[in-house]
């Protein structure tokens, strides 16, 4: 896990240096629906993402948190009313910036009258990989994703899974630098989950930046790097996912010695001739320490109680509806 | 451009699926059997007026498949979000725009071309008449369908498939009328009080024709039934004409789809 990766939240003249690495790059994107009759809708509010090449990026949040409209801005099948985005430095929704992506829509329908090698072949022509490599494209991912049995059944007589499998394939025939995953295990059974699951940690492994969007948090904890969290169109929480369990966690601090004069927030946990433990904040942990060593004591251990991205996750949303 | 082709043949083989080629295959046989139909009721000139039916069938047939792919075919991939993965390839929406039109030309041409051969055969057989110049009947519906599908496919990209169903209609309706039909009508007809602050109704009807395709340059059904002389020149200038409206329309067509969210 790099920790030094760029992400939301840095100043925007730092992130210029390393834009030659970013696969994503918006700036102030804000988006507007102004539907008739009824007041405008805000689904993006001045959204600033920096995701690196290479990264597995979650990005997560409520329903109509504005996720969709995002992923819709960056694939561009939609525009933002103000800023820009751009993919690998072109422009989202440019051509340069579609032929660097693949994507899996969070409702994925296909020409389900086609057989699955017949419609893998028109998406690489589409995607302009060569004449002579587009068979070998095709069965790439189709060995990717575990479908080179079903090669000859038509789109529809494949199941739910089988299908979401399919849709990660035509997502890859291009060879795409950046993968844009739109819910891609919502409404499959676990074992189709398991499998879409194993099949983006495989891809993982192959260097390409995925951008993952997802209800299932366990899943994202197992599989992302760097979580953004989007909470009514802003950007709640944008870091590595360890910083982000971190967060808001609390510390561990075991010792021997004589007890120490507690700091605000701590308590004792437990007491014995091996050793104490004492919980406190993580903001405390430094003043606690100065007074274990001020009595004569050593510290052994220090641990960061980790969250679950589940309980970051409610935490950090329920914080932001109080304070809305 | 090939990216247009390739969206082309997506599109004729969904059309095909459709299993409109059915009714095609129910006007062939009807127009097969129109001269035993004919000389059954005993009428004279067999040939013409097999022509002229048949001709007619063909020519509203044309239109209705026009008006109805034309109208429906972007609306329905996208109400499907198959358009999704495909408009997220490096094709600019042109070539998608082009793509579904000429998919639907495709399917048009087919269904066309064999109600054509129906009465080229039928006459053949039945009255042992060939006219050639049957074809070049077709080859006038087949560039009213083109400028009609057009039509109704730019409007698609900006309304609903009946809106953009009722548009064409009225395009249709609008830009098939003579100008001696729109003059008389307005001449004579009796306008409600609060219009008459309108001098130049007319002149605004005709303004109103003149910015439409005109329709009738392709109807060249009478002057085929009739044996009147069809030059070269001006079927080619009418396939012109109808070539600059498709590409007009189809410029417009990318204006409002590109702005479009999906």
């Amino acid at each position: 896990m790099t920790v030094d990766l760029p992400y939301a939240g840095m100043t925007f003249e730092r992130q210029k240096t390393n834009r030659m690495n970013l696969a994503i790059e918006t700036h102030n994107v804000r988006k507007l629906y102004k539907p008739r009759g009824r007041p405008e809708i805000v689904a993006l509010h001045g959204l600033d993402l920096a995701v690196a090449e290479g990264t597995v990026f979650g990005f997560i949040g409520p329903n109509g948190a504005g996720k969709t409209t995002c992923i819709k801005i960056l694939s561009g099948l939609s525009s933002p009313s103000s800023g820009s985005a751009t993919i690998f430095g072109h422009q989202a929704g440019s051509e340069e910036a579609r032929a660097c992506l693949g994507y899996l829509p969070e409702i994925a329908n296909y020409h389900d009258f086609m057989s699955v090698e017949e419609l893998l072949l028109t998406h690489a022509r589409l995607a302009r990989v060569p004449r002579a490599q587009q068979r070998e494209a095709c069965q790439s991912a189709l060995e990717a994703v575990r479908l080179v049995d079903r090669r000859k059944s038509r789109i529809r007589e494949l199941s739910k899974g089988m299908q979401q499998r399919f849709g990660i394939a035509q997502a890859l025939v291009g060879n795409p630098k950046l993968l844009i995953l739109d819910e891609p295990t919502s409404g499959l059974d676990p074992l189709a989950q398991k499998e879409v699951k194993d099949i983006i940690l495989a891809l993982r492994g192959r260097g390409i930046t995925i951008f993952f969007s997802s209800h299932k948090l366990t899943e994202v904890e197992n599989i992302c790097d760097l979580i953004c969290i989007l909470h009514r169109g802003k950007l709640l929480q944008c870091s590595p996912l360890d910083r982000l369990l971190e967060v808001s966690g609390t510390v561990h601090i075991r010792f021997s010695g004589a007890s120490p004069q507690l700091v605000e927030g701590a308590t004792l946990a437990s007491q014995s001739s091996e050793g104490s433990m004492i919980v406190l904040p993580s903001s405390q942990v430094d003043r606690q320490i100065q007074q274990i060593h001020a009595v004569g004591g050593s510290v052994q251990q220090v641990a960061t109680e980790r969250l679950t991205l589940e309980l970051a996750f409610f935490n950090l949303i329920t914080q932001a509806e109080h304070r809305s | 451009m090939k990216a247009a082709f390739i969206i082309a043949r997506l599109t004729l083989i969904e059309t095909m699926r459709r299993q409109i080629e059915l009714l095609t295959f129910f006007l062939a046989v009807f127009i097969w059997i129109l001269p035993g139909i004919t000389t059954a009721f005993g009428l004279g000139a067999i040939d013409r007026i097999v022509k002229d039916v048949a001709l007619t069938v063909i020519g509203y047939y044309t239109v209705a498949l026009a008006l109805f792919f034309g109208s429906v075919t972007v609306p329905a991939e996208i109400e499907r979000k198959t358009i999704l993965p495909l408009i997220t390839r490096p094709l600019p929406r042109r070539a998608y725009l082009w793509g579904k039109w000429l998919g639907v030309m495709g399917f048009i041409s087919f269904s066309i071309v064999i109600l054509g051969a129906a009465l080229q055969c039928s006459m053949a057989i039945t009255m042992h008449v060939y006219d050639p110049r049957v074809w070049v009947a077709i080859v006038g519906y087949l560039t009213e369908a083109a400028v009609l599908s057009a039509v109704c496919m730019t409007c698609s990209t900006f309304c609903s498939p009946p809106l953009a169903g009722v548009l064409g209609v009225f395009v249709y309706l609008m830009g098939g009328l003579p100008d001696a039909f729109i003059g008389y009508f307005l001449g004579n007809a009796r306008w409600p009080a609060f219009l008459t602050f309108l001098p130049t109704k007319l002149h605004i009807a005709q303004a109103l024709k003149a910015m439409l395709p005109h329709f009738e340059f392709f109807q060249l059904k009478n002057s085929i039934v009739h044996g009147d002389p069809i030059f070269l020149t001006y079927v080619l200038s009418t396939m012109a004409y109808g070539v600059m409206w498709i590409v007009f329309l189809q410029l417009l067509g990318e204006v409002t789809f590109s702005r479009r969210d999906l």
